[in-house]
């Protein structure tokens, strides 16, 4: 009992997922540590932090008054920070799943996406 | 009928008409499913993923409150840059999370996921139906802001309400017939307009109407220096406090906005995602544009009436009827484009999990909807409540305009309260829908108070943060006070089915 007649694309995320996971015998990529997610904090902080340290108009940046300045530079380093933050994460690199740890069968891996238990490997549909 | 506003009457016609020849058009060869419809069976690449979601995050309010802000305001319009790119940071784990989730799970909508993860149709039902409270009302400000801006256009030539008819049914031919890729078609068309018109008023505004960027900066400071720091001009209670709270507050709200979240379903990879999310902030230096149009207009109209038409006021007055239609046509897309995305955002919430019978993962409830015929059924089903809810917010635009807008104000601050639901239930395996419930409820109990009392904000902060952490404290409370079950109750075996050859080639 399976609807994936209505669905074409439902196959995709299977298919990439096992096709790119990196080298037989390699950790697969979401299990690997990710710690590069931390710089996505980054764009927040500095947007945050605008009316506490830049809240004034003096010193004037190219005549951009200090916290238009400071807005500014936040919104140009952000793209930037979470390209680093991509390009050092391995999920990306991989194109990986992203983990869901509700979505595992109890018993299972705590966390990560590649282990189902013993319920899931019970053959082909 | 002056000859400026034929011209631009003109234009605008030819305009809609190839907007909807665009939106039907790709269609063309395309499948016919639920699936297709709502999340063009997740196969949109990263072009027409940055596409489809640029257009989403470019409303006319960007046209007209983002410059109405700033002239009215100052500094505090900054939010919506802040929050915007911060919320791609965000965007870049939960999107590619909830796409995971429901590609594997083939679900469409967050009411569809939510059903799913708690094994409850009502819990489904309760999200499809709060969720549907505080878009509609946003439906209705895309459509009142098209009648403005068609109105400003045309030089008063079309009438509001006639403007608003002809968004209302440009939107829902193409959003019925093509769905979600109707949109992101459209949206091409819509980008390519509003990057050209708006790079255009940046050096236009600066050299007509001030002598150089330099000079317009030096004004400002010298004449103008309330609206450069926070709490801004006259902006009660617009102060830092409530930047920092508000940014949070939508950056995680807006990732699961059901419009948001109906572009990160129709992504073919996990991966079309994470780059959006590396892309799509540089799309949110163009705000800054309609921002300093705003701010312009303090030299040029300072008696500006009606602050929203701030950037049009300035473009009728000096620019030619030709030039003048096109950045109006730009500004009507970008009303459009939402418009159509918000509509078939309800539609896929309430076809499946209100009334095509759920998606079967509640074990209370016994669906069919296997079969092609219901995915068909289903399908008609979202279509018709597409229509109505479109219907419904411009019978509001017509004949309630005020009322439902002031709604729209609340509509980050009342979907935030689906933040712990839809999204922390994914990584809280304990959740109990008892606790997602309850948790909701209590926030959307905290957010109407504040609100109906005049306390939001409450001295700066934003009341959806107030009532999200109230949310939050319910959830968790309920959580931990209740016996451990182990999670989720184990998946049926049909659910698991096309997971299977996954998981064992992993485990080599």
């Amino acid at each position: 009992m399976s609807d994936s007649r209505s669905e074409p694309g439902q196959e995709e995320p299977g298919r990439d997922e096992a096709g790119r996971a990196g080298p037989p015998g390699a950790a697969p990529a979401a299990k690997r540590r990710r710690r590069s997610l931390w710089l996505l904090v980054v764009p927040g902080v500095l947007y945050c932090a605008a009316p506490v340290v830049a809240n004034s108009i003096e010193p004037r940046i190219l005549g951009v008054p200090f916290l238009l300045a400071w807005i500014i530079m936040a919104t140009v380093v952000s793209p930037v920070i979470i390209w680093v933050a991509a390009r050092l994460d391995p999920a990306y690199r991989a194109d990986a799943i992203e983990p869901i740890p509700a979505d595992d069968v109890p018993g299972g891996a705590a966390e990560g996406g590649e282990e189902r238990g013993p319920a899931a490997t019970g053959g082909p549909a | 009928m002056s000859g400026s506003a034929a011209i631009a009457t003109t234009i605008f016609g030819l305009a809609m008409v190839a907007t909807i020849a665009v939106g039907l058009l790709s269609a063309r060869g395309r499948d016919k499913g639920l699936a297709e419809w709502s999340v063009s069976s997740r196969g949109l690449g990263v072009l027409f993923i940055w596409l489809l979601m640029a257009g989403e995050t470019y409303t006319s309010f960007s046209f007209l409150g983002t410059a109405g802000w700033s002239f009215s305001f100052g500094v505090p319009i900054l939010y919506l840059v802040a929050y915007l790119t911060t919320g791609f940071a965000v965007a870049y784990v939960v999107g590619p999370a909830l796409w995971t989730y429901a590609s594997r799970h083939r679900l469409i909508s967050i009411a569809d996921m939510a059903e799913h993860r708690f094994r409850s149709r009502p819990l489904g039902m309760l999200v499809a139906v709060v969720a549907t409270i505080f878009i509609v009302p946003y439906i209705q400000v895309q459509i009142q802001g098209m009648g403005v801006v068609v109105n400003a256009m045309t030089y008063g030539s079309i009438d509001l309400r006639v403007a608003a008819v002809i968004s209302f049914v440009v939107a829902e031919v193409f959003i019925l017939v093509s769905g979600l890729r109707g949109s992101a078609w459209v949206s091409a068309l819509k980008d390519v307009l509003v990057i050209a018109v708006v790079v255009f008023l940046a050096v236009y505004v600066s050299m007509h109407f001030v002598d150089g960027l330099g000079d317009f900066m030096h004004r400002m400071v010298t004449e103008k220096p309330e609206w450069l720091t926070f709490p801004g001009h006259e902006s009660d209670g617009l102060d830092g406090t409530w930047f920092v709270t508000t940014l949070l507050l939508n950056a995680v709200t807006i990732t699961i906005f059901p419009t948001t979240v109906a572009g990160y379903l129709s992504a073919n990879s996990p991966n079309a995602l994470r780059r959006n999310a590396v892309l799509l902030p540089w799309y949110q230096l163009l705000l800054f544009i309609p921002m300093m149009v705003g701010a312009t207009a303090l030299f040029v109209v300072p008696d500006l009436k009606n602050p929203d038409l701030a950037l049009f006021s300035l473009v009728t007055e000096s620019l030619p009827a030709p030039l003048v239609a096109v950045i109006g046509v730009a500004g009507a897309l970008s009303a459009i484009v939402p418009m159509s995305v918000f509509m078939l955002a309800i539609g896929t919430l309430w076809g499946r999990t209100l009334l095509g019978g759920g998606n079967g993962a509640d074990p209370r409830s016994r669906r069919s909807g296997s079969a092609p015929a219901d995915d068909m059924r289903t399908k008609r089903l979202s279509q018709l409540v597409c229509l109505l809810a479109g219907l419904l917010a411009l019978a509001g635009s017509l004949f309630f305009p005020n009322t439902l807008v002031q709604l729209s104000v609340l509509s980050y601050q009342g979907l935030a309260q689906l933040v712990p639901a839809v999204l922390l239930a994914l990584y809280w395996r304990r959740m109990p829908a008892a606790a997602a419930v309850a948790g909701m409820l209590v926030g959307l109990t905290v957010m109407t108070l504040l609100w109906a009392t005049g306390n939001d904000p409450l001295n700066g902060i934003n009341g959806g943060i107030i009532a999200l952490a109230a949310n939050l404290a319910v959830t968790g409370a309920v959580t931990w006070l209740r016996p451990a079950r182990g999670g989720p109750p184990a998946v049926a075996p049909q659910d698991r089915a096309p997971d299977t050859a996954t998981a064992t080639r992993e485990a080599k």
